[in-house]
């Protein structure tokens, strides 16, 4: 029998643009619906494993930025959104993974696609090349009209409901603003303000002598590093707020250092009687009525203080004094101050020209001592002597306002010392200084090598070689009041 | 390349196969799945057993098929006494021009459609002597291998009930039937034609619908049928399923089944899904040619376990159980939208 019977139609027939149809009209070719469906089958893969991953991602972000605020994480609670592009990568590594997992080869493609359009194995066997007969591959051609329907179907809520509910979640989450006391926004346009504040604060600080040479040059580094960067990024205010740390923590330093020795003693006689003059129109003052009590008893303390130290003050200290107690009693004794806020200010103020007239009167204290000594070695407990009247100095004015730290003092014990004026008091756990330790070392040499060990050592020494849980049988052994191992024998 | 049957001779097997099943419709009334399962196991050039309650037209759907074929017909009634030689032949001691010799008498096996009625009845020494002719299509008798006529079928019968005296087939000549066919009872539209068109219940005399040559025209139709790799590799998976150690195996199979379908079930589904389509006027093998055939083809070869025996389950519930549990292509699509 012979099948010559017609002419056989092959595979790839349309693709080579045989025209061995008989109609006309334009055919897409078996194997070209075959690769589409193998396409539109990974490109649906694609967006099903990119939805799957947006909505595993937008879920585990909504989780981070919640939990960060909740806890008080200050990225957490600035999250606005403008990185979400990030997570393009993981999605879109997602979507080529399912769709490389999706992907048919060409084979399983032609057998689904010929199951569901019920297309009676013709796909198949044309896919597999065998020939097929003209009115077969016109029935062949009909039923692959349909072949988009082949594509499985799905509810498009149900696949990309999560993902799309998991977005809005995340956009809502991110929409919602953060708890703004973590992280208080600052406006853009305050940083050069801050910048000035702090170049100016730095400037003062080495105009006055707390910041050397070396810390002026280190912070003013920072500062024009500082100064290049962005005001809308948080960590740049957080910089400079560390350099204000550190510039206040130098000014500290600087003005708990010993101030320069030396002074001008001209007109002495006559800077002693205007000091008196004003410390006595003060004293009136804080006799009368015009002050409360506690503002009586502070000025009175302070007053005592002045009369004290003040007699080596400097020219400038005095015109301060005189000022102050100008201001505090008027051009006439007796007169109470107008403004009860300005009168404390001043009190403020009073205290910390006492404090300050109180450490240049030990300076100038450790000079003259310095100067008497001259031309002789210098006794081993002159530096204490100076420590013990600058001590003594500061214990007069730890009376005063200005609170105090304990400077850690070299071969002696911490002691308190007045913080400069206006400077506020450290926190708890800045680190001021930190004295170091060495370690107690205290080496044992061994016994001799073969000979007898030491006594008290022994019992040690054979338990190094058994095993723990054989020390009570040896124990038990070698006891003292033991009669013997035959004894343990039996 | 192959080359597949054209739609002329297609439409050529499918008048044969269409001439056969009028033929067959026109004795056995309203048995129109069972006459297709008979039509398409000839086809295939396979073996059938019905199975079926005495008085369901069994005998005359395969009288029927023999005359329908114009062919060679005998009808062997298996009792428990039949011996080996009665259906297979013997030799015998003939003198001839005064000289004796022995001259072998072919028996009732040497004919193209046997009918083996009550098969379950004889004793499996004479069921085994049908394994040779069912398989190899051929006797041996004394040492000599006489060739049965082509083509060969073998109708067998058996009866459910009355099972007393009984010799059930052994698994290995089960394994021979392309199908086993379980013969249903009628309705009472059809006992209506029955008994207002037959006197007696006799059947119109058939005419031979296949005239010489014809069937063999039909037997290469068949061969040329094309069948498609995936339609191969989904008849092979489904086999394989039907092994309760496989971890593609259903769960019915893994509890019911013993021993699995051989590799001679493979090849009788393709045989017979072949014959199929042709039948469905395709040039090639489809997916449901499989679906339709697996059935018939496969109950019968699956040895269950005899709890399962206790519990009433059924081979071919087992075998509906792989068809639902094995997808048709091999690699299921993802479920992905549109």
């Amino acid at each position: 029998m012979t099948f010559g019977v017609g002419r056989p139609w092959r595979f790839g027939a349309f693709a080579n643009k045989t025209p061995l149809a008989p109609s006309k009209a334009r055919r897409m070719p078996p194997s070209s619906v075959v690769a589409a469906f193998t396409r539109r089958l990974a490109a649906a893969g694609f967006v099903q494993g990119a939805a799957w991953a947006a909505c595993g991602l937008a879920l585990a972000v909504v989780v981070v930025v919640l939990g960060g605020r909740l806890l008080g994480v200050p990225a957490a609670a600035s999250a606005d959104g403008h990185w979400l592009w990030l997570l393009l990568v993981p999605i879109v590594g997602s979507g080529l993974w399912r769709a490389r997992q999706v992907r048919l080869s060409p084979a399983d493609a032609a057998a689904h696609l010929d199951h569901r359009l019920q297309l009676g194995g013709l796909l198949l066997s044309a896919h597999e090349g065998a020939g097929l007969d003209p009115a077969f591959a016109q029935q062949l051609h009909e039923g692959l009209r349909g072949w988009r329907t082949a594509l499985p179907a799905g509810d498009p809520l149900r696949r990309f409901g999560p993902s799309l509910g998991a977005l809005g979640l995340l956009l809502l989450v991110l929409a919602w603003p953060g708890d703004p006391v973590h992280e208080p926004a600052r406006a853009p346009g305050a940083w050069p303000g801050a910048l000035r504040g702090l170049r100016e604060r730095l400037a003062g600080a080495f105009a006055q002598g707390l910041v050397g040479p070396a810390g002026l040059a280190e912070l003013g580094q920072k500062l024009a590093a500082l100064a290049a960067g962005r005001p809308e990024d948080a960590s740049a205010w957080r910089a400079l707020d560390a350099l204000a740390e550190q510039l206040a923590r130098e000014q500290l330093l600087g003005g708990l250092a010993p101030a320069p020795t030396g002074g001008d003693e001209a007109g002495e006689a006559g800077r002693s009687a205007a000091l008196e003059q004003a410390v006595e129109r003060l004293r009136v003052f804080a006799e009368s009525d015009g002050l409360g009590a506690m503002a009586r008893r502070l000025l009175e303390q302070q007053l005592a203080d002045v009369g004290d130290v003040a007699k080596d003050a400097p020219a400038d200290a005095l015109a301060k004094l005189r000022e102050l107690a100008a201001r505090f009693a008027g051009p006439g004794l007796g007169e109470p101050p107008g403004v009860p806020g300005a009168a404390a200010d001043d009190l403020a103020k009073l205290g910390g020209l006492a404090a300050g007239l109180g450490k240049m009167a030990g300076a100038g204290a450790r000079s003259a001592r310095g100067e008497a000594g001259d031309g002789r070695a210098a006794p081993p407990g002159g530096g204490a002597e100076a420590d013990a009247a600058e001590a003594a100095g500061g214990a007069r004015a730890a009376r005063s306002r200005p609170p105090r730290v304990h400077a850690p003092v070299a071969g002696g014990a911490p002691r308190e010392m007045a913080l400069p004026e206006g400077q506020p008091a450290p926190r708890p756990w800045l680190p001021i200084g930190t004295p170091a330790i060495a370690p107690a070392v205290e080496p044992s040499s061994s016994g001799p090598l073969g000979g007898a060990p030491p006594a008290g050592a022994g019992g040690t020494t054979w338990q190094l070689q058994v095993a723990p849980r054989h020390h009570a049988v040896v124990q038990r052994f070698f006891a003292a009041d033991d009669a013997g191992p035959t004894k343990e024998r039996r | 390349m192959t080359t597949m049957l054209t739609a002329p001779q297609v439409a050529r097997g499918r008048q044969l196969l269409a001439t056969m099943q009028r033929g067959c419709n026109e004795v056995l009334l309203g048995q129109h799945e069972l006459v297709d399962l008979c039509v398409i196991a000839l086809c295939a050039r396979g073996h059938i057993l019905l199975e079926g309650l005495p008085g369901l037209g069994k005998t005359e759907l395969v009288k029927a098929l023999g005359r329908l074929l114009g062919l060679a017909f005998r009808r062997v009634q298996f009792t428990p006494d039949l011996l080996p030689g009665d259906i297979t032949g013997g030799v015998v001691l003939q003198e001839k021009a005064g000289e004796r010799q022995f001259v072998f008498r072919p028996g009732p096996l040497f004919a193209n459609v046997v009918l083996a009625d009550e098969i379950n009845r004889s004793s499996p020494k004479t069921q085994s002597a049908l394994l040779e002719a069912m398989q190899e299509r051929a006797v041996t008798v004394l040492g000599e291998t006489h060739a049965l006529p082509r083509p060969f079928f073998v109708l067998a019968t058996q009866n459910p009930i009355e099972l007393e005296g009984t010799y059930p087939l052994p698994e290995a000549q089960l394994d021979r039937f392309l199908f086993k066919v379980d013969v249903p009872g009628v309705d009472a539209d059809v006992l209506t034609s029955i008994l207002t068109t037959r006197r007696r219940g006799e059947p119109p005399p058939p005419t031979a619908a296949l005239a010489a040559g014809e069937l063999d025209e039909l037997f290469a139709l068949v061969d040329g049928i094309f069948l498609p790799t995936a339609v191969a590799h989904y008849i092979a998976r489904l086999v394989a399923a039907s092994d309760p150690a496989q971890a593609q195996a259903p769960e019915a199979v893994r509890q019911h089944v013993r021993f699995p379908a051989s590799p001679r079930g493979a090849i009788a589904i393709a045989e017979a899904a072949r014959a199929a389509a042709l039948l469905a006027g395709r040039p090639n093998v489809d997916f449901a040619d499989v679906q339709r055939v697996a059935r018939p083809a496969l109950a019968h070869r699956l040895v269950l376990q005899h709890r399962a025996l206790v519990a009433g389950v059924r081979p071919r519930d087992l075998v509906a159980a792989l068809l639902e549990h094995v997808p048709a292509v091999g690699r299921a699509l993802p479920e992905v939208a549109r």
